[in-house]
């Protein structure tokens, strides 16, 4: 592709805003200000546990990664597409499913989502001391050992590397589905997790409908051939994690009993957005 | 050579690979979690008069203790749980001892941020201390004392699991077997980088946590402890993740 179709793609970008590219500028800087105040405003009132302070890190962890993803996919218009989108937004579900069944009994689910990622990390440096028990004398690149080092001290501060177990199946025991059917979350699990899955794994789903087009030739009995296609920036996929970010807000207020007074990022979005030529002509 | 199996020695349970330690039944302690909020008392006590008079307090305590001893089940003294179950006379008696050996000014002194800023210090009955304390003063002396003592392989940390040995050693509740080589415990303090510290500080670690983990005491100070440490001073973020 030629670095000239990104750069039309993006300037289509900005025409799609009624004003002038100040406004999409401002309007993506006033959005990624309010996301990160709803996340500070809970933070600042919630009380952390600081004895079992896996409830804590857990929920708070969770809660900055959804932060995080809907402030990065706000920052970058050009993924704002079916091709990247998508991989954010699946996350987003993730996160936000993984959030709200912890939060349905914090400190044993907490302990078993940190433990799990530790066992995973203690996982990784086996394969790699195991890798580097076999190089050769002399090659062992200094860089992977300090990389060993690091993640072991990472996982020291935590547990200490003799108690961590390993589990090679679900964190929670149970499958996402299951998670969302008991977080109240199968809406969300059915109509955005499932569908943005499909992205996500390069399933054929995806892969079918923006990967392959029908060949016209009627000799080739109607096969597939792949393409690399430009797609259109749609804000649809901006609004779509914002709708996910202010779901996750919302379940820490009512979760963590809070009282919060920042606009919700997906109000913010409906006020303020300066897409609504181009909404009408997506709609339409 | 043969390449060497990922996790050996792990237990297959299902999807679950347990470490062979944990294979084992025991029960899990912290040193930070559950440990040093029942020694940070004396970890004040050290960082105002040093570690000499640490032991001097203990010694005291145990001296005083020993009237009552007999009829109740062992306490380890340098945990400030011991102290729940003191009827007021035995605590006006350790008052009293404190004071004879010309103490406890300096306790109060050490102790005033327990006393001051805790709920349910077991230790409150010895007083605040003679003079007004600053509340600033009193977080940052408690904040200092928590952040030297939070690793068990430095002295300071090593010197308090050393107290719960070195208790039960002044009240002859522990006896080691003769062919058992006792390290010099003072290398600890006089030559820490030595192997002989080194071997002392393994000693008393191992000891400590093997008499903690026995006494299965409830979480109730050491979650008090940690949970009034979040209202007593906000948050800290490292330098490199502070906004501009």
């Amino acid at each position: 592709m030629a670095p000239s179709s990104h750069l039309a793609n993006y300037l289509n970008m900005l025409a799609m805003s009624d004003e002038t590219p100040n406004a999409l500028v401002n309007f993506v800087s006033g959005y990624c200000e309010t996301v990160m105040a709803g996340f500070r405003e809970r933070w600042d009132k919630y009380k952390p546990e600081i004895y079992d302070n896996e409830i804590s890190e857990a929920i708070g962890g969770l809660a900055a990664r959804q932060a995080t993803l809907a402030i990065e996919i706000a920052r970058n218009p050009g993924i704002w597409n079916g091709h990247i989108a998508p991989l954010v937004l699946r996350c987003m579900t993730d996160t936000h499913i993984t959030l709200a069944w912890i939060l349905g009994a914090p400190l044993e689910r907490s302990r078993d989502y940190i433990r799990f990622g530790l066992g995973q990390e203690k996982l990784f440096i086996e394969y790699l001391q195991n890798e580097a028990d076999q190089a050769p004398a002399g090659e062992l690149d200094e860089r992977v050992k300090e990389m060993i080092e690091m993640r072991k001290d990472w996982l020291n501060s935590q547990l200490m590397e003799w108690a961590i177990e390993v589990n090679v199946g679900s964190w929670s025991g149970k499958s996402t589905r299951d998670m969302a059917i008991e977080a109240g979350c199968e809406g969300l699990y059915k109509f955005a997790y499932v569908p943005f899955s499909g992205p996500a794994h390069s399933m054929w789903q995806h892969v079918g409908l923006y990967n392959v087009v029908p060949c016209e030739n009627p000799l080739h009995k109607n096969h597939r051939i792949p393409v690399i296609p430009e797609l259109r920036t749609d804000p649809d996929y901006l609004y779509r994690s914002a709708k996910y970010v202010s779901r996750t807000y919302d379940l820490l207020t009512e979760k963590l009993h809070l009282k919060c007074d920042v606009p919700l990022p997906v109000t913010y979005f409906v006020d303020n957005q300066p897409f609504s030529r181009a909404d009408e002509e997506t709609n339409g | 050579m043969v390449k060497k199996r990922n996790l050996e020695g792990y237990k297959r349970e299902g999807k679950r690979f347990i470490p062979p330690m944990k294979q084992l039944p025991m029960r899990e302690q912290g040193y930070v979690k559950d440990m040093l909020p029942e020694l940070v008392w004396l970890g004040l006590i050290h960082d105002r008069q040093g570690y000499r008079f640490g032991a001097r307090v203990l010694e005291t305590i145990v001296e005083a203790a020993e009237a009552w001893r007999q009829n109740d089940s062992p306490r380890n003294y340098a945990l400030q749980t011991a102290y729940e179950g003191l009827t007021h006379e035995q605590k006006a008696k350790l008052v009293d001892a404190l004071a004879r050996a010309d103490l406890l000014d300096d306790i109060r002194y050490a102790v005033a941020p327990l006393v001051l800023l805790y709920d349910g210090f077991a230790l409150s009955f010895v007083g605040p201390p003679p003079t007004v304390i600053g509340r600033d003063a009193l977080i940052q002396r408690i904040t200092d004392c928590v952040k030297k003592h939070l690793s068990k392989y430095e002295t300071p940390g090593v010197v308090l699991n050393g107290a719960m040995l070195l208790t039960r050693l002044v009240a002859g509740t522990i006896k080691f077997a003769a062919h058992i080589e006792i390290p010099d415990f003072n290398a600890v303090i006089e030559r820490p980088e030595s192997d002989e510290a080194k071997r002392a500080a393994s000693f008393m670690r191992a000891s400590a946590i093997g008499e903690f983990g026995m006494l299965e005491l409830p979480a109730t100070w050491a979650r008090h402890f940690w949970n009034r440490g979040a209202e007593l001073a906000p948050c800290q973020l490292p330098e490199y993740a502070r906004d501009e």
